[in-house]
């Protein structure tokens, strides 16, 4: 049985430092209507971490013992308690992919696509900034989780749509499986996370 | 023909190329909109100046375009049919009708300048702005237009920020964020969307 996946969820706002030359009060994170401060440190330091990094190959943190592993590859202690809290206040998600809490997380939450459209390269797709090199070039799957998804109210529906012929064809979205596509758009967010290339927000009244 | 005064908005998030002789896939809403290299280049160029230095109008596209004048009425004429510019007299006019998403990062502040927020994409950083101002940026695209965001915004900063005259004022607010649409919208820190049809208040 597959490893849940490990979700960042919510809008990142950045450091707010109190004052000149004072540290980091807090972070900040927007989920919905909410705000969340992540402590600077090991919380604010795993949170981002979460998202993926992709210039360590082979450790895109997509579950929670890959994390651990990019944690302690950069030196980032202390993170079982830190999790915990994360998990408790919604700013990272266990997902089991292809149980019904999959769907569950998926009609509960959204995308946001972050970035622009560049020009397509040998990898794929390139995003970034106008005028940049890409931050990254997306896989076809990838692509279209990040061209499409935005414009649905929640990941369910995303899929839903994405199966009924919106993705194009021969990707690996286009399949008649609901569950299926699901699992695929689940499975392409850490690849567009690592380079922050979207979020995920709550569904209004989720929570 | 768009009038050479008017002000200017350019809608839409660009998504990719289209075609490999420069054409650009800009996306309305949930449209796909496809722009030829000369409409990418004057619908880019509608986005505003990167220094923020007043709203964008008709006359400033044609100076800027490298192109004949008839040419860029033209194409301008072409986009606002297609919904991917919006003209009218002032930007207080169209902040009904269009909705604004901010697709960079926020980077926060920092010790160093802490009365400023950074938005950025990847290292670079594009814009900073006044806390309020880069919240208000952040949950705009929650509200079905940009005069609805002004508005809820303000409420929401008459509780958290009573003191920011500027924050708590829905017209102050208002205008700020209109200033500050040149900016963004060229450094591709937001794009703007029509304005959403869905009824009702935030999403």
């Amino acid at each position: 049985m597959r490893e849940p996946l490990l979700v960042p969820v919510g809008q990142y706002l950045g450091p707010v430092h109190a004052g000149p030359g004072r540290p980091p009060r807090h972070h900040l994170v927007r989920i919905g209507w909410d705000t969340v401060a992540l402590a600077d440190g090991v919380e604010a330091d795993l949170w981002s971490l979460a998202h993926g990094r992709p210039d360590i190959v082979g450790l895109l943190p997509a579950t929670r013992s890959t994390l651990d592993a990019v944690a302690a590859e950069v030196g980032v202690l202390g993170t079982e308690d830190a999790v915990t809290r994360m998990l408790a206040a919604g700013v990272l998600a266990e997902v089991p992919v292809g149980s019904p809490r999959a769907e569950q997380f998926a009609a509960g939450h959204r995308w946001h696509s972050l970035l622009t459209g560049l020009a397509e390269g040998p990898g794929g797709m390139g995003v970034g900034l106008l005028g940049a090199p890409p931050l990254r070039e997306l896989t076809p799957p990838a692509f279209e989780v990040w061209t499409w998804a935005q414009l649905f109210p929640d990941l369910l529906t995303a899929a839903a749509a994405l199966v009924r012929g919106v993705a194009t064809p021969g990707s690996d979205l286009a399949t008649t499986d609901p569950d299926a596509a699901l699992t695929t758009l689940l499975d392409s967010l850490p690849e567009l996370t690592c380079v922050r290339a979207g979020w995920i927000d709550i569904v209004p009244g989720a929570r | 023909m768009t009038a050479p005064g008017g002000v200017l908005l350019a809608l839409g998030w660009q998504a990719g190329p289209a075609d490999a002789d420069g054409g650009v896939v800009v996306w309305l809403a949930d449209r796909p909109c496809t722009l030829t290299a000369a409409e990418h280049q004057v619908w880019s160029l509608s986005l505003g100046r990167p220094d923020g230095t007043g709203p964008t109008t008709a006359g400033d596209v044609v100076a800027t375009a490298g192109l004949p004048a008839g040419e860029v009425g033209r194409l301008l004429d072409g986009l606002a049919a297609r919904g991917l510019v919006l003209t009218g007299p002032d930007l207080v006019s169209l902040a009904p009708r269009v909705r604004l998403v901010c697709i960079a990062d926020g980077w926060g502040n920092t010790a160093e300048q802490p009365a400023a927020f950074t938005y950025g994409i990847g290292s670079r950083p594009l814009v900073r702005l006044p806390r309020f101002l880069y919240e208000a940026v952040a949950t705009a695209h929650r509200w079905p237009d940009l005069q609805q965001a002004a508005t809820g915004s303000a409420e929401v900063f008459a509780v958290t920020a009573p003191h920011l005259a500027e924050a708590t004022d829905p017209a102050v607010l208002l205008s700020r964020l209109l200033d500050a649409l040149p900016a963004l919208c060229s450094t591709h820190t937001a794009h703007l969307a029509p304005a959403a049809v869905r009824p009702g208040g935030p999403a």
